[in-house]
């Protein structure tokens, strides 16, 4: 059935380095045909993990992975393929498709600009030994540790742990382009704590690239907690209240704002909510939330880090998307940046960011409310009107009133309708910023304590 | 067999391995030609072991004698640590041993085609179509050809288990697009039968799209209904089958995965409105006596479609819901224990449904949905035919769903205009209006008890579904085949309006 497989060199590591991408991309030239440009860029990842449910290990995995981006272009005409091998056969097939469908696309003078500007890259520290060296043993073990004292609570809990380490390359036989190679780790912890009658649910979870800077008891102990005080939920009125988001909420309502609506091209054409009066104008200047909060994303942050350039080998360079509430930049690609702006090098957008906040603790924000909720995090976040940034959803794993400066009762679950550019212009205070669980694009978020925060209608799940 | 020969010999008491190969290709047209946008190849080896009633994992992509012996290992020292903690106990069962091959059945396997012929179809395809769009300019607009696209993928697997099965299978999956659509306005008309199925190249090289274009003309020649804002309160509602089973897959389809009920995807998608006991619910009604729901890994053209699971199982067709009594969840082999004590109650033989599936052999093998159908209603009663029958109510053509993390509570919302989706106020039998920003809320359990009517036979539409599950995430495709459905009151609101 399956096609045969020349033999590949003998042990096969774990990902792979930068010599081994340098000697792939070296194999993968010489199996060209036609001249023209060669590009290859990858991520090569090694990922181990354990899950568990009912208080007890589920699975527990070991996994390498491969994705592998080829790219011929002769004379303007290109074409990509992606393969998972490394094989001389596999690259070969890779290499020869690319040369085949190259022939039905059409030259464009456009498509070498997609090629990323070689530039100097950041060198963040988001390599770690105590991630890549924390073991099967290891995993399984403090996954027991976590599970005990809640067993012993009578809950039943079910969570993830995660640790990945990925080389990422970026190679090209074009004359400006040097190879680029990046390593780094990744570690995520998240659980969900549920009474045994499904009255109940608290969850806690955080990603670092650094294992030890994840305290695994410590959010199992949060989403106890959280699981023992929600129970028996109270239905109260949809309404507005005054909410106070916890960092990970605060997230999960700006993130979307960041991953879909700082595109310059967009606003420019009057579209998403940064478009100015008339095309071409922007919001670039003008303030569009609390003055208190700042925006950026930096790979050298040493709370946020992140490699330096994505899969196809764009850099990120350290970006301020809103200053004291100002906006400040939108994204924009190379072909945007020649045409418009006479720059050589795109400004790209990882979704990674961190957000500024103030030094008002939880406590103190319940303490200053008369009558509010207090959200774990939000779940399904939907993008409902683009230009409003206009989204909705519904509140998971822990709801609370708050009465009088205390937490009153636990309350059932909400669906929300709000726009992280209404929540933010309605600020009362902001705590202290954390890192939050976003695997993948890392977030610093604060907690916020909001005014007329929209909740619609009652969701009464748990 | 090395990877297998490894697990065992480290002491598993169940292996297996599985082998997929994947290939994906994606082709578009334009005026300026067909030009590929996509084309993968993956390969994956995986082993999954289960020692003292733990799980093991390990996969790779590189396929060698050697590498598959590191695997087999590996899941094996996996499991061990994994089984260090308190007792976990799995009830495997015993299963009938299973060898052979199957496939898909197609007429035409597209990787046999080569691309440039298939781009040669393509663009001779949207060629004549383009000269068949009439000349159409009125007020200003005129007639638009979108898409033309295809995107075909073929999964070959190899299952080998250490009871000795051994199987091999090649799926296909196609789908197409192809829409006309007035220019500078919401107003599209897609071709049918290029839906994502389990079908090959017939799909684009049997398609009628030439065919359907007078119709889809006719369509947007009509003049466009009003557009009006939605008047919230509560009225009947009609559901194209479309949105049915789009309805069916979030609540009854997410709800009786036993996992999901039971907690074990509580830090993931969440649980079940039909849990934490599934035992609670197992004969109890869940729904409208009308309302049956069954499953299956077998409808032709499904998407879930196989002959073995990936555990080496048969599947078999069953029943969810009864006459609305639910009476099965969807189940796996260690899953089947599980509901042991009903299924001895009620005499059913205690059996794996089939369920077992994953993305590909990189991924860990979990419950997965499989095609579901809500069966028809035994009158011949057409969409039209419902929607004559409303006085004062909504109707639904392909609108998208949403619910909560039980599939408790959700709405439906119109889909992308692009999707040729849209809400209309009907009055009389008569659509008068669409209708901006509509919302229809609902909550699960009353909303099949609330139904009042469903479609005939002829109205079923299969309805590609799609589902991401597990920590780390993976992405698995089903087919849902559904009638129109009429429910009672139902609260609409604006989507857009706050608190």
């Amino acid at each position: 059935m399956m096609d045969g497989q020349s033999v590949t060199p003998t042990p096969m590591p774990d990902f792979l380095s930068a010599a081994d991408c340098e000697a792939l991309m070296r194999r993968a030239v010489g199996f060209t045909r036609g001249g023209g440009v060669t590009s290859m860029s990858l991520d090569s990842t090694w990922t181990g993990n354990v899950r568990w449910a009912r208080n007890r290990i589920s699975n527990g995995g070991d996994s390498r992975s491969n994705r592998i981006f080829l790219t011929r272009r002769i004379n303007g005409a290109g074409a990509m393929v992606e393969v998972n091998m490394i094989d001389d056969t596999s690259l070969t097939n890779g290499v020869r498709r690319a040369e085949h469908v190259l022939l039905l696309g059409h030259e464009s003078l456009e498509s070498d600009l997609h090629d990323a500007y070689q530039e100097p890259i950041s060198h963040p520290k988001i390599w770690f030994d105590t991630t890549y060296h924390f073991d099967a043993g290891q995993r399984a073990a403090i996954v027991r540790t976590v599970i005990e004292p809640i067993e012993q609570a009578g809950m039943l809990s079910a969570g993830y742990l995660e640790i990945k380490a990925t080389g990422r390359s970026a190679q090209s036989t074009g004359t400006v382009f040097k190879p680029l190679y990046y390593p780094w780790t990744a570690a995520q912890f998240s659980l969900t704590v549920r009474d045994p009658q499904g009255t109940g649910s608290g969850w806690a979870g955080v990603d670092w690239n650094d294992w030890s800077r994840i305290d695994a008891p410590k959010l199992a102990r949060i989403a106890l907690d959280k699981c023992l005080r929600s129970r028996n939920p109270v239905r109260v009125e949809p309404g507005r209240y005054t909410t106070i988001l916890e960092p990970q909420a605060v997230c999960d309502l700006m993130g979307n704002l960041v991953r879909w609506s700082l595109g310059r091209d967009s606003a420019e054409t009057g579209r998403g909510p940064f478009a100015g009066p008339r095309p071409p104008l922007t919001k670039i200047g003008q303030k569009v939330m609390d003055e208190r909060i700042t925006i950026t994303a930096d790979p050298m942050d040493p709370d946020l880090g992140f490699p330096p350039f994505d899969l196809t080998g764009r850099i990120y360079n350290p970006v301020t998307w809103i200053e004291n509430g100002v906006l400040r930049s939108l994204a924009y690609s190379r072909p945007y940046a020649m045409k418009k702006l006479f720059l050589n090098s795109s400004l790209e957008n990882s979704g990674a960011f961190h957000m500024t906040g103030g030094t008002t603790s939880i406590d103190e924000m319940i303490q200053t409310t008369k009558r509010g909720l207090l959200v774990t995090r939000f779940f399904d976040v939907d993008m409902i009107d683009g230009k409003s940034v206009l989204c909705s959803g519904y509140t998971r794993d822990g709801l609370w009133l708050i009465e009088e400066g205390k937490i009153s009762k636990s309350v059932k679950n909400f669906r929300f309708t709000e726009s992280p550019l209404f929540v933010f212009n309605q600020v009362e205070q902001l705590g202290v910023p954390q890192r939050v669980f976003h695997p993948g694009a890392p977030v610093v978020a604060p907690s916020a304590k909001v005014r007329d925060f929209s909740f619609t209608s009652l969701a009464d799940a748990v | 067999m090395k990877a297998l020969d490894a697990a065992t010999g480290a002491g598993a008491t169940y292996a297996d391995v599985r082998l997929t190969r994947t290939i994906s290709n994606d082709l578009q047209s334009n005026r300026d030609g067909t030009v590929p946008l996509q084309d993968i190849e993956h390969l994956g080896l995986s082993v999954r072991v289960l020692i003292n009633g733990y799980w093991g994992f390990a996969a790779t992509p590189y396929w060698t004698a050697d590498e598959a012996v590191r695997v087999g290992r590996t899941a094996a020292a996996q499991a061990k640590v994994n089984a260090r903690g308190p007792v976990r106990g799995v009830e495997w069962g015993r299963i009938p041993v299973v060898t052979g091959d199957w496939r898909t059945s197609i007429d035409i396997d597209p990787f046999r085609l080569s691309v440039e012929e298939r781009a040669e179809m393509l663009w001779s395809l949207m060629g004549t179509a383009r000269r068949m769009v009439p000349d159409w300019s009125k007020n200003g607009e005129a007639l638009a050809l979108l898409g033309g696209n295809s995107l075909c993928t073929r999964q070959e697997e190899a299952l080998a288990t250490s009871e000795g099965s051994y199987v091999t299978q090649t799926c296909y999956q196609s789908r197409g697009g192809f829409a006309l659509s007035v220019s500078d306005s919401d107003r599209y008309a897609l071709a049918t039968g290029l839906e994502e199925s389990g079908r090959g190249w017939e799909m684009f090289a049997e398609a009628t799209i030439l065919d359907q274009i007078p119709g889809l003309v006719a369509l947007l020649d009509v003049p466009p209904l009003p557009i009006r804002r939605v008047e919230v309160g509560r009225k009947p509602v009609i559901c194209d089958a479309t949105t049915m089973a789009r309805l069916l897959d979030k609540t009854l389809g997410r709800g009786t995965e036993v996992d999901r009920a039971l907690g074990y995807e509580a830090n993931a998608g969440g649980t079940s409105y039909l849990g934490p006991d599934p035992l609670m619910f197992l004969g109890t009604p869940v729904a409208n006596e009308m309302v049956t729901v069954t499953a299956n890994r077998s409808l032709p053209t499904g998407l879930a479609t196989v002959k073995w699971d990936a555990e080496g199982v048969a599947p078999e067709d069953f029943t969810i819901v009864k006459a609305g009594t639910l009476v099965d969840y969807q189940t796996t082999r260690e899953q089947a224990a599980w509901l042991a004590p009903w299924y001895t109650k009620t005499g059913a033989p205690l059996r794996s449904h089939g369920c077992a599936r994953a993305e590909d052999a990189l991924g860990f093998t979990m419950q997965r949905t499989p095609n579901l159908a809500l069966a028809a209603a035994a009158t011949n009663a057409s969409f039209e035919e419902l929607v004559s029958g409303l006085a004062d109510g909504i109707v639904v053509e392909r609108g998208s769903v949403r619910t909560d993390f039980q599939g408790k509570n959700g709405m439906i919302l119109s889909g992308p205009p692009q999707d040729q989706a849209a809400i209309y106020q009907v009055k009389e039998g008569k659509r008068v209006a669409r209708i901006r920003n509509a919302s229809i809320l609902f909550n699960a359990p009353e909303l099949w008890k609330n139904i009042t009517a469903l479609g005939g036979a002829a109205t079923v539409s299969h309805v590609p579904c799609d589902e991401t599950k597990g920590e780390p995430g993976q992405r698995t495709k089903h087919t849902v085949s559904a009638p129109p459905g009429v429910f009672k009151e139902l609260p609409i609101i604006d989507i857009t309006r706050k608190a």
